[in-house]
């Protein structure tokens, strides 16, 4: 046959088709006529599909068979399957393949073999390459479960009872939690230069900075919040502690030189590493912007700040309660410094001369110089006087003390014990702040070599061991002397709840106080361990979490909806909430359309807020917005939440006692402003609260600029009830106070009962789903009693009846998807619904975790609402004392009354 | 706060350190406003069937309340328990956080006055307890 190539543009073929035409019937010739040219490319690819989908359906044919099994029957031989060799030779390669797929694995070595040293080791170094291993790791997996987060496998919660037995070891004991996957970064330069930089993505606004005097000298730990690039109040990380190196007076290097620590959680840590390598760019484009920033601020360009990542360097251990002090006190026992050679006859070129032949010694050499040694006694001294306390909360708050101590491993009692109060004696002396002064803490862990000196140094637990062995007393004290590791410690203070009575009036004074322990890596267990024989009980991040809750504090990074960090953690949460729902029979779980929760698995804060906004802008014809600060809808990235702690007291104060904010302003603001605001609220008595709000210049900025913030808030439960995540915050209407009034022991309003509209059509399909199944067995029965003869009619009829009932089927799983209980687009039912009023009560903001206190008796729980929509409420209760919501759970339609305060 | 008259409320926040407390033996029994008292009353006479001696410390606005608790132990006990009082005064610090760049951190300390009541029961002689007993109830009696 003929055919005439012709090449057109592109590397398209075209293929003429005019001489097939006498070929073809009469009939079809019209049709064909029409088609001039066949592009080959796609006719092929076309039938290419078309080829590759027989073949699956010819390879396939006859189910799960080998391929011997497909071959005719006079091709089969006996014992193919033993011998490959009977298998005709074309097929050997495809029946090997078989083979060797449906070989049983190889046996798993014995438990003997796997559990050697070596082998568990190498096991655990495989393990440990996918995701990121905590020091403590094993000694977890043993007793917690574990789950994955943030790149790390976590301990969750023990497996024994713990939730109340922690709460107990918080109040009263010791609780101990390993946080090291709180990882460091350094920043090393010039202190101006660090500031400058650090400088765009803090806000003074929002409370002390970096820069803030209380924390430079390093004798306190910092706590900030950091922002994106130049980005304040938008782009927030998250919340980190940071730790200035103590300035060392005496050294001539020190003032060029600042070191800073900046602990990091690890959700956010590359957010916050790329940020920071934002603000300070490597040398080669230095001249560029760093250049330009100095070149502003009149200092001279030689900026070289370094950031570099501590991750594994250092491990924190985190302690909380009063009992941490007598655990430390046991733990922590001060290292002598002083070579034992050198208390004898021996000069100090003796001393100089063991100092080379032993690098392990770091010891030796840092403290050669009186000044470090000085230091050091000052520590233990400062140390020894802290440990007599009977609470961490009695020492300054955020305090930093080093110490240099001594291998706990030879310390460690032959029994896990409680360690009775080391202090009989009388009350401990004052712990005034002179006291603390930069050189206590002055430690040789900022120093990068004694850190990894002390981590190669650290004799191996086997060899330690063996020593123990021979005393000649067993369990007897070992004297090892110089041969000793000598570890630098750094403890950090944290205070806990404060115990003024406006904020947590009801919960104990120092609750959740402690220590951080850090210590240089590689000797988590050695520590780890020691604590757990004093006594320490050993939460997880369920416990820790528990404990955050009841002293009202915010935790990262699920606490920061702002953050990206945040807002996956929460997504996260809710996702889980939903796979789990959805695992559930509809009639097994709580139908969220008939409770009123439209969006049961989505954080709709940003929608809130806007709503309010909107809602509160209306009445108020003098405010203003501050563009910079309003959420705008196409430039949607997230919600503002404020943090500026001025507006935080203030809106404090007057979500305390509205009535008296209104009625005499604000008291305890500055004196002079007072006077003339008291002058003026006498006539304003009757005034709303935004006018007496405006008086204010934080009330003022609050109005303009966090309308549409959202802040954080924690509330208590008035009566009964235990709030949790996803609940909602509403505005008790008039009628619900008004009966509060009348009976104290009011439980709060109750929500009607919403419809349903998908049930209905849901109710059809299952109907009809029953009816098929119920026709399916039917024909099943008759398929198997029926004759030879009436085979093929019945035959032919069930194959019409499965395409036809699959077809259904899917049919009807589609829909039931599309008119779940759970409502994706609920507008198509009802226009007027939204995220606000979605429920009876208007909502003003989401609860963000709640459980029962234990320290309370009650319920409590910390949310996320909108400023607008607190002011309003605000503005509702004017008259009123106290301010009180309504809490309604997800699963119920009981609305709960709770009293509100400000999260800080 | 006999410091604080120069201090600005806007630039610092007032942070209370826990105030120091005596080692915490198993009679020591430590008296708060928020604590209820019947409890503590309860606690309190459990451990003097005990042990025969409770330590009852009151600090500050918590005096009234210990001293209550041990008058209440002492007419329970219809003159066999006797009371030791002493009074003494406990430094407290409060600290001054600041809440901006500029701020040193600072502390004020202040002075409040406790209450360390004993409160005992003596058993060698039950003759003479007796007689005191009587001679309590009629001194009530008279009164």
């Amino acid at each position: 046959m003929q055919t005439e190539r012709k090449r057109k543009a592109g590397d398209s073929l075209l293929v003429s088709t005019a001489e097939k035409q006498p070929k073809m019937s009469p009939g079809r010739k019209k049709e064909l006529q029409i088609v001039k040219d066949v592009n080959v490319q796609s006719y092929i690819q076309s039938r290419a599909v078309e080829v590759r989908a027989f073949t699956e359906l010819v390879k396939n044919v006859g189910g799960n068979h080998t391929a011997f099994q497909k071959l005719p029957r006079h091709m089969r031989r006996r014992a193919m399957s033993h011998n490959i060799k009977r298998v005709p030779r074309r097929l050997h390669e495809v029946v090997k393949a078989e083979l060797e797929r449906t070989k049983a694995p190889a046996k798993r070595p014995s438990r003997r073999y796997r559990r050697r040293p070596s082998n568990l080791l190498s096991e655990y170094e495989r393990r440990k390459r996918r995701i990121g291993w905590l020091e403590t790791h094993i000694w977890h997996a043993k007793r917690f479960k574990m789950v994955e987060k943030w790149g790390y496998r976590l301990a969750l919660h023990p497996c024994d009872k713990s939730v109340r037995a922690c709460y107990r070891a918080v109040n009263m004991h010791c609780m101990m939690q390993d946080v090291s996957f709180e990882s460091y970064i350094e920043v090393k330069g010039s202190r101006e230069d660090i500031l400058s930089g650090l400088s765009h993505i803090t806000s003074q606004e929002s409370g002390p900075t970096f820069a803030s005097k209380m924390t430079s000298a390093g004798t306190r730990q910092g706590l900030v919040t950091l922002y994106s690039f130049d980005s304040y109040p938008r782009g927030c990380i998250g919340q980190v502690t940071y730790l200035w190196k103590g300035r060392k007076i005496a050294d001539g290097e020190s003032e060029d030189e600042s070191l800073l620590w900046i602990c990091c959680h690890p959700s956010f840590y590359s957010q916050a590493m790329s940020e920071l390598r934002k603000c300070f760019p490597v040398s080669e484009s230095q001249d560029g912007i760093n250049g330009c920033e100095n070149g502003n601020d009149g200092v001279p360009a030689s900026p070289l700040v370094r950031v570099t990542s501590l991750k594994d360097q250092l491990v924190t251990l985190r302690l909380y309660g009063p009992g941490s002090n007598t655990v430390l006190a046991e733990v922590l026992r001060p290292a002598s410094v002083v070579p034992a050679q050198s208390e004898g006859s021996a000069g100090t070129t003796g001393k100089v001369e063991s100092e080379r032949n032993n690098p392990a010694m770091w010891w030796k050499e840092y403290y050669s110089s009186e000044a470090t040694r000085g230091d050091l006694d000052r520590q233990i001294e400062v140390w020894s006087r802290l440990k007599l306390c009977r609470s961490p909360a009695e020492s300054p708050p955020h305090s930093v003390i080093a110490v240099t101590v001594r291998d706990p491993r030879v310390l460690l009692p032959p029994k896990r014990q409680k360690v009775a109060s080391s202090n009989t004696g009388s009350v401990c002396a004052q712990l005034p702040s002179e006291l603390f002064s930069p050189e206590v803490s002055s430690s040789p862990l900022w120093d990068v070599s004694v850190r990894q000196t002390v981590k190669s140094s650290k004799m191996a637990e086997k060899e330690l061991n063996k020593l123990k062995g021979q005393q000649l007393i067993p369990g007897s004290e070992l004297d090892l002397g110089d041969e000793e590791s000598r570890i630098p410690v750094l403890l950090i203070q944290r205070p806990g709840i404060p115990s003024s009575p406006s904020l947590s009036s009801s919960s104990q004074a120092g609750y959740a106080s402690g220590w951080d322990v850090v210590i240089p890596g590689g000797w988590a267990m050695a520590f780890w361990v020691a604590f757990v024989y004093r006594g320490a009980r050993v939460g997880g991040l369920r416990e820790a979490q528990s404990v955050w809750l009841q002293a009202g504090q915010l935790s990262a990074p699920g606490d920061f909806p702002d953050s990206r960090a945040g807002l996956s953690e929460i997504n996260a949460e809710l996702g889980d909430l939903k796979t789990r729902h959805e695992r559930r029979p509809p009639a097994k779980r709580p139908n969220y359309t008939k409770l009123g929760m439209l969006f049961p698995f989505e954080y709709k804060a940003g929608e809130l807020v806007k709503i309010w906004t909107a809602k509160v802008v209306e009445n108020l014809p003098g405010v203003v917005l501050n563009s910079q600060y309003v959420l705008d809808g196409n430039n949607d990235n997230g919600v503002v939440v404020l943090r500026e702690r001025k507006l935080l007291c203030l809106l404090d104060s007057v979500l305390a006692n509205p009535s008296r904010f209104l009625k005499y302003g604000l008291t305890s603001m500055s004196k002079n402003n007072n006077k003339n605001n008291n002058k003026n609220c006498e006539q304003n008595e009757s005034g709303n609260i935004y006018s007496q709000l405006s008086r204010y210049a934080a009330g003022k900025r609050l109005l303009d600029n966090f309308l549409s913030a959202l802040v954080p808030v924690s509330f208590h439960m008035l009566l009964r009830g235990v709030p949790y995540f996803r609940g909602h915050v509403c505005l008790p209407s008039d009628d619900d106070l008004r009966t509060l009034d009348g009976d104290k022991s009011y439980g709060g309003p109750v929500e009607n009962l919403h419809k349903d509209p998908g049930r209905s059509v849901r109710k059809a399909e299952r109907k009809e789903r029953l009816k098929l199944r119920r026709k399916k067995q039917k024909g099943r029965k008759t398929n198997a009693g029926s004759s030879v003869k009436g085979e093929e009619t019945s035959g032919s009829h069930s194959s019409a009846f499965v395409v036809q009932s699959l077809d259904l089927l899917n049919r009807t799983a589609q829909e039931t998807l599309k008119t779940q209980e759970v409502q994706s687009a609920p507008q198509q039912h009802e226009e007027k619904l939204d995220v606000l009023t979605q429920t009876g009560r208007p909502i003003i903001g989401f609860v963000r975790k709640g459980d029962f206190d234990l320290g309370r008796g009650q319920g409590s729980g910390v949310a996320f609402c909108s400023v607008a929509a607190l002011l309003e409420l605000v503005e509702q209760q004017k008259a009123r004392t106290r301010s009180l919501v309504l809490v309604r759970n997800p699963s119920s339609l009981q609305f709960r009354f709770a009293s509100l305060s400000i999260a800080m | 706060m006999q410091a604080d008259t120069s201090i600005d409320e806007e630039e610092y926040t007032l942070r209370k350190r826990l105030p120091p407390r005596f080692p915490l033996r198993f009679n020591d029994v430590y008296v708060s406003e928020k604590t209820n008292f019947k409890a503590q009353e309860a606690k309190c006479q459990k451990l003097l069937d005990q042990g025969n001696e409770v330590i009852i410390h009151g600090l500050g606005k918590a005096v009234n309340r210990a001293i209550n608790l041990a008058l209440q132990l002492k007419n329970k006990g219809v003159g066999t328990v006797k009371l030791c009082v002493q009074t003494s005064t406990v430094d407290l610090t409060d600290d001054l956080i600041p809440e901006t760049d500029g701020g040193e951190a600072k502390s004020s300390t202040r002075s409040n006055s406790a209450i360390h009541i004993r409160v005992y029961r003596e058993m060698e002689d039950t003759d003479q307890k007796r007689s005191e007993a009587q001679a309590a109830q009629m001194s009530s009696g008279k009164s």
